[in-house]
């Protein structure tokens, strides 16, 4: 599964519109391969729409965002779909889909036109299922299934794609503690085993903090910082970003930050 | 592969029911005499079985396989279970279409109903299909333009009949209930040059419809050229309904519940759910036709009618048990 080209994601200049906003703006961003990188801002601040734009949902106004060096709008859609996966904010399936079938969709780039199913399709199915301990479930359709075990479904499906690098859009979001942390381990071993690249928005900071090799912090379409947990994880970052004034503890056993909110000293500016 | 099967079964035993019941009950040893053409059956049997019941019961089951394949493609591309192949616009327009030729009889030749029929209701998709287009197609788009336009192509149909001779109104409100008192085996083939490539071309899309049924943003992800499949599988399940709906007017419910009831016996796959749904349609066509015929023998009701009649609790059903969504 690890490929000669990891997959380097970035963006030159790109502006992206919704409508006639412009809510990304003059972006110079690098993800760094096989590392975990997760976004971060408040609502509004374009984390999304810049998710977006590196999945090819979102055309850039102007400026390119290039992967592997080439312009991502130069190359077919399957092509663009077997080096880039994608996992949406709630994706729904149609009724008496069986977990088995969503994940075979994962296979679709990889398929010919019309077609055929090979032995290299059911071996990456069973590894997607084997990696998100869905073997046994494997038969249920999705609504059988409680919301931890479904997300992982959509994981598996996105997994079955086999690219080097994937995309989350809050995929802890509705999850409880126990799924959210099943999740968190899972990408964070899909990075350090197979040397994954993966961008995920998160909402919650102490869990980017506990995950990430880097994080984003964006404010009104643009990076405002930059780094590491212990760079990004400060009362300063996190005042000017968020406008809440937190305290930021470290944890005695491996050092990293986490905040506890306090109050909120500005208001927001988004809306 | 076993619900097939059993499906086939239930086709079978259908259509010989069809054949076998009507005003003059034959003993279905006299029906697979007279379609075997063996010589000990009766003439009369045989006649009755050949030349009156059998075109009818066909045309009947492949209508009704083409508006069960036409509605599980329309309800994945419009990724509602409430969809049905009219919100494409091919009732309304195959409708309006249709009126125009009944009450305008003196000037175009009734032969020409069918093509008219057709023709209508791919125009009525296209056009629901360009107003719905705004640098790509929304599913809500497509649904509420499809309503709108609909409407308005009901409104028009209602007044030509309204305006028109009443006889030849109430021929066109016979047409508009559906019915396969009409039927001939030339139907049945115009159905099967018109429907076959439609299916074809759904049957090559079996993945992508597949696929597509995940949503717009999951499928382009997965590297599928949404608009293009949409396009496509859009005008295939017209057309398909389209001639359906021009051999034995517009049947209503088959198209929404043919493709439920294969889903819940094969699940959401095409690859099976296509053929489950084409036997399921072609079953409930058979037997309606045959409530139709029966119920209040010697008089007939459409068969549209015994649909409705059928499928009306069932989409009050399935509203009851997505009350709750």
């Amino acid at each position: 599964m690890i490929k000669s080209d990891t997959g380097i994601i970035e963006t030159k200049a790109v502006a992206v519109d919704y409508g006639p906003t412009r809510i990304v703006e003059d972006l110079d961003l690098q993800i760094a391969p096989g590392k975990l990188t997760v976004l971060l801002g408040p609502n509004g601040s374009g984390k999304s729409t810049i998710l977006r734009a590196l999945a090819r949902l979102q055309p850039a106004a102007s400026g390119t965002v290039l992967l592997d060096a080439q312009a991502i709008t130069r190359m077919s859609t399957k092509e663009f779909a077997r080096r880039v996966g994608l996992l949406a904010q709630g994706a729904t399936a149609p009724e008496g889909l069986r977990v088995i079938d969503l994940v075979r969709q994962g296979r679709y780039p990889h398929r010919p036109l019309f077609g055929g199913w090979g032995a290299d399709d059911d071996a990456a199915v069973a590894e997607a299922l084997a990696l998100t301990s869905l073997q046994d479930l494997q038969d249920r359709p999705l609504e059988a299934l409680s919301g931890g075990q479904r997300q992982r479904a959509w994981i598996a499906m996105t997994l079955a794609q086999a690219t080097p690098i994937l995309l989350l859009d809050e995929p802890t979001t509705y999850l409880d503690i126990a799924h959210q942390v099943d999740l968190m381990n899972l990408i964070r071993r899909l990075v350090d085993t197979r040397a994954m690249t993966v961008v995920a928005v998160l909402h919650d900071l102490n869990q980017a903090a506990r995950y990430a090799d880097e994080l984003i912090m964006l404010k009104a379409g643009k990076i405002m910082a930059k780094g590491p947990a212990c760079d990004i994880i400060t009362p300063e970052v996190i005042a000017r970003a968020f406008g809440v004034e937190v305290k930021v503890l470290h944890d005695p056993e491996d050092g990293l930050p986490f905040c506890l909110p306090q109050r909120t000293v500005t208001p927001q500016a988004d809306a | 592969m076993r619900v097939g099967f059993w499906l086939t079964v239930v086709l079978a035993a259908s259509l010989m029911a069809s054949l076998s019941v009507g005003d003059q009950s034959i003993p279905v040893m006299s029906v697979l005499g007279a379609l075997l053409g063996t010589d000990s059956t009766p003439i009369t049997d045989g006649f009755i079985v050949t030349e009156l019941r059998l075109p009818r019961a066909v045309l009947g089951a492949l209508v009704g396989a083409a508006l069960a394949v036409a509605g599980a493609a329309t309800q994945a591309l419009i990724r509602n279970p409430l969809a049905e192949p009219g919100l494409l616009g091919i009732n309304s327009g195959a409708a309006l279409a249709a009126t125009i030729v009944i009450i305008q009889v003196d000037t175009l030749p009734e032969s020409l109903l069918p093509l008219f029929a057709v023709g209508g209701a791919l125009a009525m998709s296209a056009a629901i299909y360009a107003l719905a287009w705004r640098a790509g197609t929304s599913t809500l788009r497509l649904i509420l333009i499809g309503i709108g336009l609909g409407a308005l192509a009901g409104a028009a149909a209602a007044f030509l009949s309204v305006f028109g001779p009443v006889a030849q109104a109430q021929r066109a409100m016979v047409w508009l209930a559906g019915s396969l008192h009409d039927a001939r085996w030339v139907k049945s083939l115009w159905l099967l040059a018109g429907g076959l490539p439609a299916v074809g071309v759904l049957w090559l899309m079996k993945h992508d419809l597949d696929l597509i049924s995940l949503g717009d943003t999951t499928a382009c992800a997965l590297g599928q050229r949404v608009h293009m499949v949409r396009g496509i599988a859009v005008f295939a399940a017209a057309g398909l309904a389209g001639v359906a709906v021009a051999a034995a007017g517009p049947i209503s419910f088959v198209g929404l519940v043919a493709p439920h009831i294969a889903r819940k016996l094969v699940g959401a796959g095409h690859a099976r759910l296509i053929p489950a749904a084409a036997l399921t349609g072609a079953v409930m066509v058979v037997l309606a036709d045959l409530f139709a015929r029966r119920a209040f023998a010697p008089g007939q009701l459409p068969v549209g009618l015994a649909t409705a009649l059928l499928g009306a609790p069932f989409f009050g059903y399935l509203l009851w048990k997505k009350r709750h969504d």
